[in-house]
């Protein structure tokens, strides 16, 4: 998250520096939105990026610029999400591998068990929402954002081999969960 | 089934999401939190863990000082300021008994300190420290002025002191003390004092003599041209016998007397005080024996105001001293006396 942020020298204080208050006012429901992409239904952890979002924005508040200020946020959003599911994915990949060893992966075997699959992935959200968290970012970067490999590889300090790797598995999956995903973005 | 757009799917879903917005007591708990967070706070709640560290340290340096730092021992009212590892000491009716080993005492209301050369016994009584029985090294502050002397209790009398250092030897009847600094003088039961000399000794008991008041021996030090040198503190069993003369004893020089006289004096002791002038005047050349004389005159005057004694003095001073350097402060004082003619009063 914050590799994104210090990856460049800090520009020049503005001369009007942005008003926390106003900040909060203006970008909040934005950020929140923002968050919730990811949360898989849980408001308190989209609250809580939320909050370590603006935290943020109090610490920079003196760098940054009104017209820049969304990008901004939308950045560090973006960033801190993908770095909390990162060490949520860790820590639950734990958990399952110690209480559910790996089992071979299900295969349709009948139709009621390929209808069952299917209405419980109905929902785009949710299906996305099924994909490990690195991919969730990156897929709706790409999805709903409209934004190329190389451009998610620079918002999130990744580089652009493995933002390509990660659509490559995500896509692989998502088609396999019977969902057409057109590689529309340049 | 045909596959279904899931780019279609996401943005309708990203729109409904939109239009619920954030519940406003999402909201509201954010700010708050936000608040909280920015608020500031203070520095010894920043930094829990310091203080913490720092508290536990200081309790740990308390600690380490307590335990090194002995408490202060005392035996028999006496603070033990030095020990040796090998200090071998109790306490008994008789007083501090030290059986081995080395040990400085200190009576610090008195100021007095005393090492022992041997084992020991010694006691601190109201009026002093008492040597029982061995052989110690006392040093006593010194004193101001006017301040009562310390006072080393022996089986022979007491060693007063007005800051010094000497050693005593106490054999239980009877001893010596030898002077290496300073000045003292050793009291008789009966009141007699006889001052010492820095390198004297000083042995004790001494039996009365026939012709003069009682004296305890004094010692000169060996002199440096008769061979090597003798240890001041070891007493020739000849020469501190009792019946060597109180006459071989050195006279104190008059600034000698004049300061005992100015301790008894200080100490309201006039009649002792006038018997020490009496017997010191014999020994005395004549240019000092005047003051001593008007020394005498003026204590039996205006201290112990015997004008039958007074008049006498004075009378026999005029005739000693014609045309002395007192003359004007005697017949002074034979005026407010009303003594009547040259022999005095009758």
């Amino acid at each position: 998250m914050s590799r994104a942020l210090h990856s460049k020298a800090p520009p020049a204080p503005p001369a009007r520096p942005v008003s926390f208050d106003t900040l909060y006012e203006a970008h909040a429901e934005d950020v929140y939105v923002w968050a919730m992409r990811y949360a898989a239904g849980r408001s308190g952890w989209a609250e809580d990026v939320t909050h370590d979002v603006f935290l943020k924005a109090w610490e920079h508040q003196a760098w940054l610029r009104e017209e820049d200020v969304r990008g901004w946020l939308f950045r560090v959003t973006q960033n801190v999400a993908f770095s909390a599911l990162r060490r949520e994915k860790t820590f639950r990949q734990r958990i399952a591998h110690f209480l559910f060893p790996v089992h071979p992966a299900q295969t349709e075997s009948t139709p009621e068990s390929a209808l069952a699959r299917r209405e419980a992935v109905s929902s785009a959200t949710a299906t996305l929402d099924r994909l490990p968290g690195q991919e969730r970012v990156v897929m709706t970067l790409k999805l709903l954002d409209d934004l190329s490999q190389r451009e998610i590889a620079q918002l999130l300090s990744l580089s652009e081999g493995y933002v390509s790797k990660l659509i490559s598995r995500a896509q692989g999956r998502l088609t396999a969960w019977g969902w057409e995903v057109d590689d529309g973005s340049p | 089934m045909a596959p279904r757009d899931l780019r279609a799917g996401l943005r309708r879903e990203d729109l409904v999401r939109r239009e619920q917005g954030m519940p406003p007591a999402v909201r509201a708990r954010l700010w708050s939190r936000l608040r909280d967070a920015r608020a500031p706070k203070p520095a010894w709640h920043r930094r829990p863990v310091s203080w913490g560290l720092a508290a536990s340290a200081a309790a740990l340096a308390l600690v380490v000082f307590l335990m090194r730092t002995p408490p202060p021992r005392a035996l028999g009212g006496l603070e033990v300021a030095r020990a040796s590892a090998d200090l071998m000491a109790r306490e008994d009716a008789a007083g501090v008994v030290i059986e081995g080993g080395e040990a400085a005492l200190l009576d610090s209301t008195r100021g007095i300190t005393l090492r022992n050369q041997g084992p020991l016994v010694v006691r601190r009584e109201p009026t002093g420290v008492r040597l029982v029985r061995g052989r110690a090294e006392f040093s006593v502050a010194h004193r101001q002025r006017g301040a009562p002397p310390a006072v080393v209790l022996v089986s022979g009398g007491a060693i007063e002191v007005m800051g010094t250092r000497f050693t005593v030897d106490e054999q239980g009847r009877g001893g010596t003390v030898t002077l290496h600094e300073g000045a003292i003088a050793f009291r008789r039961p009966g009141g007699e004092v006889v001052p010492v000399e820095v390198g004297q000794t000083l042995a004790w008991p001494v039996p009365e003599p026939v012709a003069e008041p009682a004296q305890p021996v004094l010692r000169e030090p060996a002199p440096a041209v008769s061979g090597p040198s003798q240890p001041l503190v070891t007493p020739s069993p000849k020469v501190a016998s009792p019946r060597v003369p109180a006459t071989s004893a050195r006279a104190p020089s008059a600034e000698e007397v004049l300061r005992e006289l100015e301790v008894l004096r200080g100490r309201h002791e006039f009649e002792q005080a006038a018997r020490y002038l009496e017997e010191a005047m014999r020994r005395q050349p004549v240019a000092t024996r005047e003051r001593l004389s008007f020394e005498l005159g003026s204590l039996l005057t205006y201290q112990l105001k015997d004008a039958r004694r007074a008049c006498a003095h004075w009378a026999l001073h005029e005739r000693q001293f014609r045309r002395g350097r007192y003359a004007a402060e005697v017949q002074r004082a034979r005026g407010t006396l009303s003594c009547e003619g040259p022999e005095g009063a009758r």
